[in-house]
């Protein structure tokens, strides 16, 4: 007899983006640098929330790399908000292409790296540029997980986009949701477990929580 | 699913808007998906399409030296990418379906030069913004 089983699923579900929504509340690290001691260590509520819509694109030439700075300095992109009490929770969705994303905060200094001292991304080392990348798929645009905490002062955050070999020209475009939080410093129910918003130096260097 | 047609235009009348199937979109690029060209000229037509665009400035190498911005079919059609080159016979059809044009991208303008201008050949592209 020939049993006819049907071939095992895996029913995958697809995770829906989780945005810091009113009422939630957000610790800020104690790691964040006495500059933003407006936030420094603090506990706050998120009061009010909004949604903003952002497109930017770059066309660049093959194996060349275009640096975008976020902050609000003039040459910048300006996605920092411009008030102690706000909170940017930017996400970023990359559309496909021949490209990938490297990270520096602050300048020059790579967000991801590893420890032996020349294990750092390199967009001049065929093999380096690859390390610590984050590729269109890492973070599609229909289902984007690249998410950034931008708090106002903050150093810059640069995006290094480069256009990878095989493809002379490549469009780069980049769907940003900035979630603007209003919020307003308090003391959490003892039944809330506040959300920890690291300092992006305790990404980069596997510091424990509160700068340890 | 947009669709752009335009009639012949020879490359001496290729200026910006000449042979324009589409603009180009700020943050989208340009499928194409299907091409009909109809010359019922006396001669066969070797229709050429074009993508029109300018880079922005970016750096490349270890140094970061700055490469400039690039003018690609902005100030003249002829200067673009060449993306699909087809002749077609004098009074004859020729169609390209998906399957034909799977993979022809334009990051910009599309235009269509062909070798002679004449409103007997025209070129239809169907195309999808993504």
């Amino acid at each position: 007899m020939i049993e006819l089983r049907p071939v095992e699923t895996v029913e995958r579900i697809k995770p829906a983006v989780r945005v810091v929504l009113p009422d939630w509340w957000l610790k800020f690290s104690t790691a964040f640098p006495d500059t933003l001691d407006h936030v420094k260590g603090k506990t706050f509520k998120v009061l009010k929330q909004q949604q903003v819509k952002y497109e930017l694109s770059w066309l660049i030439k093959e194996a060349c790399y275009k640096d975008v700075n976020l902050s609000n300095e003039a040459a910048g992109e300006k996605l920092y908000p411009d008030v102690a009490d706000n909170l940017y929770e930017v996400i970023i969705g990359f559309k496909p292409g021949n490209y990938f994303c490297h990270v520096f905060f602050p300048a020059d200094y790579p967000l991801y790296r590893l420890d032996y001292p020349d294990m750092s991304p390199l967009i001049s080392s065929a093999s380096l540029k690859y390390l610590g990348a984050i590729k269109p798929d890492d973070s599609p645009v229909d289902n984007p997980i690249f998410k950034l905490y931008l708090v106002f002062k903050l150093k810059p955050i640069i995006l290094r986009l480069y256009a990878d070999d095989g493809v002379d020209y490549e469009k780069i475009s980049l769907n940003l949701t900035i979630n603007r939080c209003l919020m307003q410093q308090g003391v959490p129910p003892p039944n809330v477990t506040p959300k920890p918003i690291q300092y992006l130096d305790e990404i980069k260097w596997l510091l424990g929580a509160g700068g340890a | 699913m947009p669709t752009g047609r335009t009639q012949a235009l020879a490359a001496v009348a290729g200026g910006m808007g000449s042979g324009k199937l589409w603009n180009a979109h700020e943050h989208k690029r340009a499928e194409l998906l299907g091409l009909t060209i109809d010359n019922q000229y006396t001669v066969a037509q070797k229709v050429k399409l074009y993508d029109g665009f300018a880079t922005d400035a970016s750096k490349t190498g270890a140094a970061g030296a700055t490469q400039a911005a690039e003018h690609l079919g902005t100030s003249n059609v002829l200067s673009g990418l060449i993306r699909l080159e087809l002749t077609v016979p004098a009074g004859e059809s020729q169609k390209l379906g998906k399957e034909d044009c799977k993979g022809i991208e334009f990051l910009g303008r599309a235009n269509a030069i062909a070798d002679t201008t004449t409103s007997d050949c025209i070129i239809i592209a169907q195309y999808k913004l993504t």
